[in-house]
């Protein structure tokens, strides 16, 4: 584990040490954008899934949120990124195959475009619905990150 | 909510609309397209008991209220009992269409290809608040439900609660047939049994 942590530090990314009882997920990894196809590469060197793939709106970015768990391991980690400044983030869905699915509903309901994806349809609206991205927020209802995290050192 | 829609919930029936008008006899569609060519009236007549008698409901839940549905098909309330029980997957064996749940954007062409595809003549009954307004998902942040099937195809009863207690759904049919027939409970087993004349 210690190994994993040391691998994903040298990304070079932000990674905390949580408390499982309090966050429910035991790895806080918060990277850019450009090293989440490397951050999954190694989940999948050390035998994790893949959770889900979603996002949050927040001020200035919306931010895509990938969590993986491992059967071997009792180990939950959560990675966060920023999309970059045109709204793009790469995909991962040819390392995990599952992220198909939830990028393509991340798409279509934040508006976030994964480059690289292999079929960038909207997977549950209807065809006409393009550019609705319904669970973004609407003006006024934007908060910055240090607004809907938790506290600095609580629960860590 | 507008005049049109509020008289559309407040009619539960063309049967009840033409006898508040103080009209009579059974509902007659202008320009249907399941109007036949050829109207003969006594044959129409017994035709339409017929087809009262014996409603053939597509099985088509979308949501919860299709669990009410289903227990309208069981035993203990039992809508055989006023032959429609027989639910059909085929829309083209089905003569009513009973809207039983939400209906999202995504599923609104869907539905209107069934209709399309129903044999004439064709009912529909829209059950529960879904059916009928869009009931809880009629609000400002909505963007994917259909807010009352009517705006997809014709409906003929309208049946609100959420969901409606089987003997709403009930009460539903029995409306359809009496909009069909232009009486209520059209099959003579339901008549009150007729006092023998005593022979002298």
């Amino acid at each position: 584990m210690t190994q994993l942590i040391d691998e994903l530090r040298g990304l070079p990314a932000q990674v905390n040490e949580v408390d499982y009882r309090k966050r429910g997920y035991h790895i806080e990894v918060l990277l850019s954008a450009g090293e989440v196809r490397r951050f999954a590469g190694i989940l999948r060197a050390h035998r994790f899934y893949l959770v889900f793939v979603s996002a949050v709106h927040l001020a200035p970015a919306i931010e895509v949120i990938y969590q993986f768990a491992s059967h071997s391991d009792p180990c939950r980690i959560i990675g966060r990124a920023q999309v970059t400044d045109d709204g793009s983030i790469p995909t991962v869905s040819d390392i995990f195959a599952g992220a198909n699915w939830h990028e393509r509903e991340t798409m279509e309901m934040f508006g976030v475009v994964f480059s690289g994806h292999p079929y960038p349809e909207p997977l549950l609206l209807p065809e006409d619905a393009a550019g609705l991205n319904p669970l973004l927020k609407g003006e006024g209802g934007v908060k910055t990150a240090e607004q809907v995290r938790w506290p600095a050192g609580d629960g860590t | 909510m507008d005049e049109e829609t509020k008289s559309k919930l407040r009619a539960h029936s063309y049967a009840e609309l033409a006898r508040r008008r103080g009209e009579s006899g059974p509902y007659e569609p202008a320009g249907d397209a399941g109007e036949p060519i050829i109207r003969l009236e006594l044959a129409e007549k017994v035709l339409n008991l017929c087809r009262a008698n014996s409603l053939w409901p597509m099985t088509f839940g979308t949501a919860c209220c299709a669990i009410e549905m289903m227990a309208l098909g069981m035993a203990r309330f039992d809508m055989s009992r006023y032959g429609a029980e027989v639910f059909r997957p085929s829309p083209r064996q089905c003569d009513l269409m009973i809207v039983a749940g939400t209906i999202n954007r995504k599923m609104a062409p869907a539905v209107i290809t069934l209709y399309e595809q129903m044999a004439a003549p064709k009912w529909v009954i829209a059950m529960g608040n879904c059916a009928i307004s869009g009931g809880p998902f009629a609000v400002r942040e909505n963007y994917n439900v259909v807010e009352g099937v009517d705006r997809l195809i014709p409906v003929d009863v309208h049946v609100p609660g959420c969901p409606p207690r089987p003997e709403g759904l009930l009460e539903g049919i029995l409306k359809l047939q009496e909009k069909m027939t232009g009486t209520r409970f059209p099959f003579p087993q339901f008549r009150p049994p007729r006092e023998k004349k005593s022979e002298k």
